[in-house]
């Protein structure tokens, strides 16, 4: 007997670009999983999603059939999901791969991962942050980022002196 | 960046480690000042000067998940409290602890409990217990919440907050099921004699295996107890600290027997601190080498025989250590002992602390045989153990003539090059650039080879700035810093010359660093850098 076939899912971004994807690749989103099991009959009409462009809902899309398949975390508990964030320490290759991207692209990406509530994606994109943020002065976060320093070079001191005692821990 | 939600924001601060890239981060903007500072550096570690704390602001961790998962180091009874102070309005203004009844101890036990259940980011626990009484239910509610959180990775329990226990169990005793897959770090030392062996087994995390742990620190009868099922393969440093024995368990033989099977079915030790008072014969069958990994040897002179004559027996590898440090404890071993050795590889040996020796020629011997000797500790007393209190016959000359015949010396450690100068800090300068000629490689001299790997005494740091047609700058800086263990620091993200401090510079006044040879040590610093001498 052959397998039945897997439900296909239209779903229509901001700008009006629509996809038609496997229910099991768009049901790495929780968002989307949830709204699919709200709704008992079958419906044509793309799912609107006004929060994520279609370019990187082309690249969630690339993402999520990439880990089709592999298990979701637990939705029990803040703690367990926090847990199993924290198990997977470092980012796999592919996904270090995926996520070299401009950093306008990155953003939106982490952004849309979360309006769509993928964990695992949320946690490649904040870990990449995070790793560019490490071992930079200042300035040169202020550079990577584009953002203006709003504090006097006193201001500055001070919180470098007020958060001084840990240093040595 | 500043556009991202503040949940996503915080998600990103939770992947970043380090103190220092938290705080320069709150430096770059207004913005994400507002969000690091209060929810996060200020919650990242929680000191508390009691073994028992029963502060309330443990009350507001256990009702504030949120920040409670923030906090990634707990120390209990260190000195200096450390309360988070940001987002506490519904605290009590007062940060100091509430002095409990005894029947109040297992309420504040639970609360503390509770928060650390809300804990699910905490990577290290310490518990010194100083002095003070920990209560067998306390204790046992505080381990129960540790037991089950996975993302630890240190767990330090010196171990005399069984001062109580009297061998009794307790109820929680049976609910202690440790869960923690990612520990890197655990010690569980010093029990006690009154700890018997059912509470012992009970409380240790490990009796069968764990593939995470590097770095074990355990008492001699736990070890041995559980030498044939414990399995840790990628154990590398391993402490074990003497113990008063148990009048019911093994006697020290027996445990001395076990602890060198379990040596033996460990071959990925690098690092051994252990100084048994029994001899007894290594429990080969002779198929595996022994120890084949070891560099640093930090022994009684008891063990280097066992493992000499484990050697002559064909089972000991024909490497042996890079460093050997021999620990007084019983007696020591006399530098012409050393030369007799033969399962020491005397090209590859780089240290050697020095107790005793016979004659000053033996010293020139060790030198000629050991060409890559880089540190030492040297006695200034002939026949004697190293005692910087004691003035001795050792005199300068000799003892840098004596210095100099190491080729490859960096390391120079002990007290005595200052107390043959009497103290004298104008001699003592005189005394470094003595040495800094002799030696030419010589960059580091202390007063003692630190135990722990992140002490922070003060030490002599010797620089020289060559150049070809005149004679060397050179000049030293007295810095607080760990010293030489590098590898202990890279597990927690440091490194040893970010966290060295210099001493006597304008930023860093010269500080009273506590008694004795310390203070003096801060005295040598004068302004920082000292130039002995001046190139052209």
């Amino acid at each position: 007997m052959a397998a039945p076939a897997t439900q296909q899912i239209k779903i229509r971004c901001n700008d009006e670009k629509e996809f038609t994807v496997d229910r099991d690749v768009l049901e790495r989103s929780v968002l989307i999983k949830n709204m699919l099991e709200d709704v008992t009959e079958q419906q044509d009409a793309p799912i609107p999603l006004p929060n994520v462009s279609g370019p990187v809902m082309a690249k969630v899309l690339e993402y999520c059939t990439h880990h089709r398949g592999e298990p979701l975390p637990s939705a029990d508990t803040e703690q367990s999901q926090d847990e199993t964030r924290k198990r997977t320490t470092d980012i796999s290759e592919w996904d270090q791969k995926f996520i070299t991207v401009d950093q306008e692209m990155l953003f939106e990406i982490i952004l849309a991962a979360n309006y769509l509530d993928i964990k695992s994606l949320l946690d490649v994109g904040c870990k990449t942050v995070a790793n560019m943020i490490k071992g930079k002065t200042p300035e040169e976060i202020r550079k990577l980022f584009n953002i203006v320093n709003d504090f006097t070079p006193e201001e500055e001191a001070q919180i470098k002196k007020e958060n001084e005692w840990a240093e040595d821990r | 960046m500043n556009a991202l939600p503040f949940e996503v924001l915080s998600e990103v601060l939770s992947h970043i480690d380090l103190h220092i890239d938290l705080v320069n981060l709150a430096c770059v903007s207004r913005s994400l000042c507002a969000i690091i500072i209060p929810f996060h550096t200020e919650y990242r570690v929680i000191q508390t000067a009691s073994s028992v704390p029963t502060s309330p602001v443990w009350r507001h961790l256990s009702a504030r998940k949120d920040l409670a998962k923030n906090v990634r180091k707990i120390y209990f009874g260190y000195g200096t409290q450390r309360f988070p102070t940001t987002l506490t309005s519904n605290l009590a203004h007062s940060q100091s602890e509430i002095t409990s009844r005894a029947d109040c101890a297992l309420e504040h036990a639970r609360t503390v409990a509770s928060a650390l259940r809300n804990m699910y980011n905490l990577t290290s626990f310490h518990w010194e217990p100083h002095t003070q009484v920990v209560n067998l239910e306390y204790r046992n509610l505080i381990l129960v919440a540790l037991s089950q959180n996975p993302s630890l990775k240190e767990l330090i329990l010196p171990g005399a907050y069984s001062y109580q226990d009297n061998g009794a169990t307790s109820t929680t005793d049976e609910e202690l099921i440790w869960n923690l897959p990612d520990l890197t770090t655990l010690q569980f030392a010093n029990l006690q004699s009154a700890l018997n062996n059912t509470t012992r087994s009970l409380m240790f995390p490990w009796y069968s295996s764990s593939l995470t742990i590097q770095s074990l620190h355990v008492d001699e009868p736990t070890l041995a107890q559980y030498h044939s099922t414990l399995e840790l393969p990628s154990l590398e440093l391993l402490v074990i600290e003497y113990c008063k024995l148990d009048p019911l368990g093994p006697t020290g033989p027996r445990i001395t027997l076990d602890i060198c099977q379990f040596l033996q079915n460990h071959p990925s030790i690098q690092d051994l601190l252990w100084a048994p008072r029994n001899s007894v014969a290594f429990p080969s069958d002779g198929r595996q080498d022994l120890l084949p990994n070891l560099k640093t040897l930090r022994t009684s002179g008891e063990f280097v025989y066992m493992l000499e004559n484990a050697h002559a027996s064909r089972i000991q590898n024909s490497r042996g250590p890079k460093t050997l440090q021999l620990e007084a404890i019983h007696a020591g071993l006399s530098v012409e002992e050393l030369l007799k050795l033969t399962f020491i590889d005397k090209t590859t040996l780089q240290g050697f602390k020095v107790t005793t020796f016979e004659d000053k020629s033996s010293l020139i011997l060790m030198a000629k045989a050991f060409p890559s000797m880089e540190w030492l500790l040297l006695p200034y007393e002939w026949n004697r153990p190293i005692t910087w209190e004691l003035g001795g016959p050792f005199a300068w000359d000799d003892y840098i003539q004596t210095v100099s015949q190491f080729p490859n010396l960096t390391r120079l450690d002990g007290s005595s090059p200052y107390a043959l100068l009497n103290w004298d800090p104008i001699k003592i300068q005189r005394g470094i650039l003595d040495l800094a000629r002799l030696c030419p490689k010589l960059n580091e001299m202390g007063p003692y080879i630190c135990a722990e790997p992140r002490s922070k005494e003060p030490r002599v740091y010797i620089f020289r700035e060559e150049l070809s047609t005149t004679p060397a700058t050179v000049w030293y800086e007295v810095r607080e810093g760990f010293t030489g263990r590098v590898r202990y620091d890279s597990r927690d993200g440091s490194t040893p010359n970010g966290n060295i401090r210099l001493l006597g510079t304008p930023h860093s006044p010269l500080q009273s660093k506590g008694a004795g040879i310390t203070n003096w040590f801060t005295r040598l610093a004068q302004s920082g850098r000292v130039i002995l001498q001046r190139g052209r």
